[in-house]
């Protein structure tokens, strides 16, 4: 069997998508052609004032008959065949179709008057699909075939061999030509084809060869994005090591399992752990926040809120017993409904939001959590009687690497990665946050921070526009 | 009492590690490279092995785990991780990765001890 195939569509499958829809629109078109024809005949009798003869009456609607019997098929072998390159596939189809269509044209064109059928102008349909979706020389060789026959046909005709079923009621007289004519007829009809194949051909290819340098310009991308990928899981791998190795062994000083450890050594200590924890959350962040942008890899599945932010307080926030803090949960949902979406990146999200809460505020203070929801959406208010944020600096609190001027004066450790990063990961599920200081629970001293994240109960809307949200961070 | 391997090609966390499960009563063997874990993992048949997952190569710690499993050693084997899902890139239990549980480093002497007494009890 030819293959048809060029080689670079033999796994692609924009490809073979495009060939099945356009065969679907052939067949699509061919049903109206068929209740066109039957209405021509109908009509064409009534509305028209044709004279149709008794033959025409008879083999016009066989011939819709015929063509709706094969259009079937072909629809049912369509479902059936699979996009094999070596095997019997959609172009394989495109190109039954072709014949099918053009052997059952030349029936139509003799029974309507042959060189006087105005029916002859469809060939040059299949001519143009054909020519852009196989390769040249077969739409040459199918469409000589056709016009050989159709010079034939009509040969016959002028020499009255043949005897043409002209449609009355459409010329004055019965038409006659002579050989100028029916030469002329037929050089022009062949050239107007073959031209427009030459064409159509023409200009497929280079969308072809465009999309192939696309293709192959988009594997070179993933190659390249899987290097990149392994170079950044090394390159934290490598730093992660050293200051893992830093935490351990503060561990084992810490916990006296070197010598006994004098109370002012110990606090120094924990100053070695605390701030090689925020190296180490930092490039935990960098990376998540790296691979957020490169891949589009999130997963959905069902999540219950209320205990990720209460695993997070138990788990993570190690600030909360230390300092003495009020903490309140406010479950406000009129409905207790499940979030669709990626756990991991809620929780990370999450997390550093509540431990933002806590590290920044005094001692004996107080960190409300409230959640509240709508129909279709979740919000999850975040408050604390913190040290706040100013208002001139609110804006910029969620670029990367920014941190505010009064965090930075009262010494609190940090990276200022944490909220671009939940920022990402917010955006990634098409929720929205934002961010309020002064807060209802602060006080003179510490005016306070209210975080408010808005996440939409199922993101299937938002997928769209998941890609777009990725596309559009700087990276 | 029981007797643990610890496999891993940085010295500071092997004696970590070492310190912390020796004052725990525990007996330890050392190896810093996949070789030399393999061989004494052989001799002394020991009933837990810690593993960390990048040595030289990204994948060494992997690779001995199958090769474990290949030649029939069953003990089991808690895997040192340093990239895992807090950082997004889980490997997650499967064949390809025979090992019996994860450990994110750094981690606490306390969880240590927490995880190397959970899988010997289970064996």
């Amino acid at each position: 069997m030819i293959v048809l195939v060029p080689k670079w569509a033999h796994h692609y499958d924009e490809f073979w998508n495009a060939i099945r829809t356009r065969n679907l629109w052939f067949i699509k078109i061919r049903y109206l052609f068929v209740v066109a024809l039957l209405l021509f005949v109908i009509g064409g009798q009534n509305l028209l004032g044709l004279d149709l003869s008794y033959k025409q009456i008879i083999v016009l609607p066989l011939i819709s008959f015929i063509i709706l019997l094969y259009n079937i098929g072909i629809q049912l072998l369509r479902r059936n065949i699979q996009c094999i390159p070596g095997k019997f596939n959609p172009l394989h189809l495109s190109l039954l179709q072709m014949m099918l269509d053009l052997i059952t044209l030349l029936v139509l064109i003799y029974y309507t008057g042959a060189i006087d059928s105005p029916l002859y102008i469809f060939a040059i349909f299949h001519t143009i699909i054909g020519s852009l979706i196989l390769p040249g020389f077969v739409v040459y060789a199918v469409l000589s075939v056709y016009l050989l026959l159709y010079t034939i046909m009509i040969s016959l005709q002028y020499l009255g061999i043949l005897h043409a079923h002209h449609m009355n009621g459409m010329y004055l007289a019965t038409p006659e030509h002579n050989i100028t004519y029916v030469l002329l007829f037929v050089v022009i009809y062949a050239s107007m084809l073959l031209l427009s194949v030459y064409i159509a051909n023409r200009i497929s290819h280079q969308l072809y060869k465009r999309e192939q340098q696309l293709k192959s310009s988009l594997d070179q991308i993933e190659v390249v994005e899987e290097k990149k990928q392994k170079y950044i899981i090394g390159v934290v791998h490598e730093i992660k090591s050293p200051i893992s190795a830093i935490q351990s062994i503060a561990d084992l000083i810490l916990d006296e399992y070197i010598a006994p450890l004098p109370d002012v050594l110990k606090e120094k200590i924990e100053r070695i752990k605390i701030r090689s924890m925020e190296g180490l959350n930092l490039v935990n962040n960098v990376l998540f926040i790296s691979r957020l942008r490169l891949l589009n890899l999130t997963s959905t599945e069902k999540i219950d809120v209320l205990k990720i932010i209460q695993e997070v307080i138990d788990k993570r926030c190690s600030d909360m017993n230390t300092k003495e803090m009020e903490l309140n949960i406010n479950d406000k949902r009129t409905i207790k409904r499940d979030l669709q979406a990626d756990k991991i990146l809620i929780e990370l999200a999450i997390s550093n939001l509540i431990c933002n809460a806590f590290k920044y505020t005094p001692k004996e203070g107080r960190v409300d959590v409230d959640l509240i929801d709508d129909e279709s959406s979740l919000t999850i208010e975040i408050l604390d009687s913190g040290i706040g944020i100013p208002s001139s600096e609110i804006k910029n609190v969620m670029n990367e690497f920014y941190r505010a001027t009064n965090v930075k004066k009262q010494k609190y450790e940090g990276s200022g990665l944490g909220l671009a990063l939940v920022k990402e990961v917010i955006d990634l599920h098409g929720g929205s946050i934002s961010i309020k200081s002064p807060s209802k629970i602060g006080n003179i001293n510490n005016p306070g921070t209210s975080i408010t994240i808005n996440i939409p109960y199922t993101t299937s809307a938002t997928q769209a526009d998941k890609k777009q949200t990725i596309d559009d961070v700087k990276i | 009492m029981a007797l643990i391997a610890i496999i891993d090609d940085d010295p500071d966390i092997i004696e970590a590690s070492k310190l912390v499960l020796k004052s725990h009563g525990f007996d330890i063997i050392t190896a810093s490279n996949p070789d030399d874990g393999y061989k004494i993992v052989m001799e002394k048949n020991p009933d837990l092995i810690i593993l960390d997952v990048m040595m030289d190569e990204p994948d060494d710690g992997f690779f001995l785990a199958q090769k474990f499993r290949k030649n029939n050693v069953k003990t089991p084997i808690l895997m040192y991780t340093s990239v895992s899902k807090t950082t997004g890139y889980d490997f997650g239990q499967s064949d390809m990765v025979p090992v019996d549980d994860f450990v994110e480093k750094p981690i606490s002497p306390e969880e240590l001890i927490e995880k190397v007494n959970k899988l010997l009890n289970k064996n």
